[in-house]
């Protein structure tokens, strides 16, 4: 982390000296450039996905000031002294704002220029901070050290092209190579003859530049340039754009590539064209960049095309809406006794919420080249698309509304936990190594996640009865064709699960030795499959009334919610790759809420039936 | 039920073929990685080059023989530690070409360079397949072949094609070499 730390201070020096800034604000079109593949975290994404997840990361969002992610990434990188006055940092808590001077504003945003005195000023306590375990930290300390790392990852940015960038250096003649612009890679040829003449003139003149000719002057100021722009590039290998020519399917950042000795003649015409691109940019001379980008996009062997059409769309966050409409469409028919125009209305809003989900996760399965889910987040993503399927299912047999209705509600409430676990940036994700088998993720996971589907799709099915009948607004035979639907999906519901649960075992058998180790992930499985096993049996054997039954089925949400996400809160077991935090709270209370709620239909209904 | 059968029915089909599929394509990736790595060995691009004896030599004469390009110069502390041991790697391996291209800015250095070798050393410079050179302004080193941190060594197959690039130093002597180089020969 240290040398990290003194690069990026060594960068602060070397900023505003260097790098031509670029005075006009133009703006050239950023469809290719999105387009262009990056390595990062082990997958090839398009510049358009790591655009939207560095800025989401900075600033907590998708756009800078109206601008496409693109944009501003376009900016940082081909022009890093104008975009170092964007103001992109939000920093929301007001102690570190106040640590480090910064001015109270009505949206705590600032630019890298503002925050690097706050930055050095706090860079004594950073320091003592990183040797500290996280969990000791407090709330301010921890959002101090988050300013600190942005700050670096973002110099990261700024200087990943300063090898092709255009530099502010007087050249003297005899390494003047009559190129319209001089970069760092000029230099650099020169750079032991620039040595060699600092040598010599150390050895005439001595240590003092005072006493040094002008023209001896611009030599020692050239070495420390070449110098102070190496220093600050030092670990540089975020932006990892040019493919290696020595490994296949490695990508390098620019920096690295020449660093690391893993440039060829193939990187050459990369190099060109990049250098070629990033004037293009700063000059806004838009048919260049045009010809470039087509020019780039021809050497890349990737297509990122259906990431970039799944970023546009937003499937699921669209979906949501859709879902939202079509649950106010339902409670509509609902209310005018199921007017058939609101009923087709809902039902077709719902079945475009399905189509953009389904259209999410095939584009999804085509990004990442594995089945759909892989982490907890997907998921998510998977039981919230195929629970609303369900239910619509339902609806199709039963055509009573109640289908849509459930459809709806379990697609607003499954897409908001969606939207609540997912991380900044970037959600797809290359899988931990023990999770790296498509057998075993299209059987196990999938199966087990469409047991955690049916399990909902009953237990909102169980919550409407009971609404309903607490309400008096049912009759027994609508409650009797209920009871026999929610008995057929609490039966699916249960062989999904055991199957999954029975398979996950095998897949331990093979994975770790072992098919069973009461592993909290392994009892959480075992719990829905023993809560169904409960009630169905207690059903069979006359022990439970039908409102009982009813109520352990609705109650299976919150014991789905502990098994899927809850087990993870506890961070430990085998499934580190599922470990999450910070739901704690939500689950707690949507468990005393669904208890509540349940108790209180239970006392209604009971009060009805003696009243009655 | 019958909704349930036919459920299972096609989760049983899914694993079948996905079983199919993981089996049919694991031995597939493993020979596409070897195809990749046939794939990489792109022709090394052409240049002539002035040895310092005068002499004029193109890297496209050199096909049929393995050629080891290596990057140097006279400044660089591990260049000069193994100059001697490429020196004597080409001496004991005829079909060897040795091509040693300094990165001086002029050539008396390199003279005083060679003048401070062991008689050894000196003696299997005079080997025609050893080739010294500088490299002016840099234009094969930097503009040619984007070197810029030295030593840097490519070994070239008798196809002409890059077989192998070493960033850094490295024992010349050691078993990697050695193989390395009998598995070009063999090619």
């Amino acid at each position: 982390m240290r040398p990290f730390f003194l690069s990026f201070l060594i960068l602060l020096i070397g900023l505003s000296c260097t790098i031509q800034a670029h005075a006009d604000d133009k703006t050239l079109p950023v469809d290719k450039f999105k387009l262009l593949p990056i390595l990062q975290d082990g997958r090839l994404k398009p510049l358009d996905t790591f655009a939207r997840s560095e800025l989401v990361r900075f600033s907590g969002k998708h756009t800078f000031e109206g601008q496409d992610a693109s944009v501003w990434l376009a900016r940082t990188i081909f022009d890093p002294a104008t975009a170092s006055e964007d103001k992109i940092f939000k920093i929301d808590n007001a102690d570190v704002r106040h640590l480090m001077g910064l001015e109270e504003r009505k949206k705590p945003l600032y630019a890298f220029t503002e925050l690097t005195a706050g930055l050095q000023k706090t860079f004594p306590t950073v320091e003592q901070l990183i040797e500290q375990p996280k969990q000791n930290l407090s709330t301010e300390q921890t959002a101090l050290l988050t300013v600190h790392e942005n700050a670096l990852q973002y110099t990261q940015l700024l200087r990943s092209m300063s090898l092709l960038l255009p530099l502010n250096v007087d050249l003297p003649s005899e390494f003047d190579d009559h190129k319209e612009t001089t970069t760092y890679l000029d230099l650099k040829k020169h750079a032991i003859e620039i040595e060699d003449s600092i040598r010599t003139i150390i050895d005439k003149r001595g240590n003092d530049p005072e006493k040094y000719s002008a023209a001896e002057q611009r030599i020692a100021i050239l070495g420390l340039q070449i110098r102070t722009i190496e220093s600050a590039a030092q670990g540089n290998n975020l932006l990892r754009v040019i493919p290696s020519p020595l490994e296949a399917g490695d990508y390098l950042a620019p920096w690295d590539l020449v660093g690391s000795g893993q440039a060829t003649w193939d990187s050459v015409p990369q190099i060109a064209l990049w250098e070629k691109l990033a004037n293009s940019w700063r000059d806004g001379k838009s048919e260049d960049w045009d010809n470039t980008l087509s020019g780039l996009l021809a050497l890349s062997k990737t297509d990122t095309r259906p990431e970039i059409f799944y970023n546009k769309i937003a499937p699921f966050q669209s979906a949501l809406i859709f879902y939202a409409l079509s649950f106010l469409f339902a409670l509509a028919s609902m209310t005018f006794n199921g007017r058939k125009s609101l009923t087709l209305l809902s039902a077709l809003t719902a079945l475009i919420a399905l189509t953009l989900q389904t259209s999410g996760l095939t584009a999804r399965i085509i990004i990442l080249e594995r089945p759909p889910v892989g982490t907890l987040y997907e998921s998510i993503l998977f039981v919230g698309t195929i629970a609303p399927l369900f239910a619509l299912l339902m609806e199709l047999r039963l055509k009573n509304i109640l289908g849509l209705l459930s459809a709806s509600f379990m697609g607003m409430m499954v897409g908001l936990l969606a939207m609540s676990m997912a991380d900044e940036g970037d959600n797809m994700k290359v899988l931990t190594a023990v999770l790296n088998t498509q057998f075993w993720l299209t059987t196990h996971v999938l199966c087990i996640s469409i047991g955690y589907g049916w399990c909902l799709v009953t237990s909102v099915i169980a919550h409407l009865i009971l609404l309903a009948q607490a309400t008096n607004r049912i009759t027994q035979d609508a409650v009797k064709k209920l009871l026999h639907s929610q008995s057929t999906l609490a039966l699916t519901a249960l062989l999904f699960t055991a199957t999954g649960t029975i398979l996950g075992g095998i897949w331990a058998d093979q994975s770790w030795g072992r098919f069973w180790g009461w592993d909290p992930k392994e009892n959480g499985a075992l719990l829905i499959v023993l809560w169904l096993v409960w009630i169905i049996h207690g059903k069979i054997a006359g022990q439970f009334t039908n409102l009982q039954v009813t109520m352990g089925y609705a109650f299976l949400s919150v014991i789905v919610g502990t098994a899927w996400i809850g087990v993870n809160l506890l961070g430990v077991g085998l499934h580190s790759y599922g470990f999450t935090e910070g739901l704690f709270v939500g689950l707690g209370i949507f468990t005393l809420v669904e208890m509540g709620l349940i108790g209180a239909l239970a006392f209604a209904i009971t009060k009805h039936r003696s009243a009655a | 039920m019958k909704n349930a059968s036919i459920l299972i029915v096609f989760i049983l089909l899914g694993a079948g073929l996905t079983l199919w599929y993981d089996q049919d394509t694991t031995p597939d990736n493993i020979s596409a990685k070897e195809i990749v790595t046939e794939k990489n060995m792109q022709a090394v691009p052409d240049f002539t080059i002035s040895t310092l004896d005068g002499k004029s030599l193109t890297l496209g004469s050199l096909k049929g023989r393995i050629v080891v390009l290596n990057f140097w110069a006279t400044w660089c502390a591990p260049c000069v530690v193994e100059f001697p041991k490429l020196v004597a790697l080409a001496h004991a391996n005829p079909d060897i070409s040795m091509i040693l291209l300094s990165s001086d800015t002029n050539t008396e250095a390199i003279d005083r360079f060679l003048d401070k070798q062991t008689d050894e050393t000196k003696t299997y410079l005079k080997d025609p397949d050893i080739a010294i050179a500088r490299d002016d302004k840099r234009k094969i080193t930097a503009d040619l072949f984007m070197t810029y941190k030295l030593p840097e060594t490519l070994i070239i197959n008798k196809k002409g094609e890059l077989a192998h690039k070493i960033v850094g130093d490295t024992d010349w002597q050691g078993d990697e070499i050695r193989t390395l180089l009998e598995s070009l020969r063999e090619k």
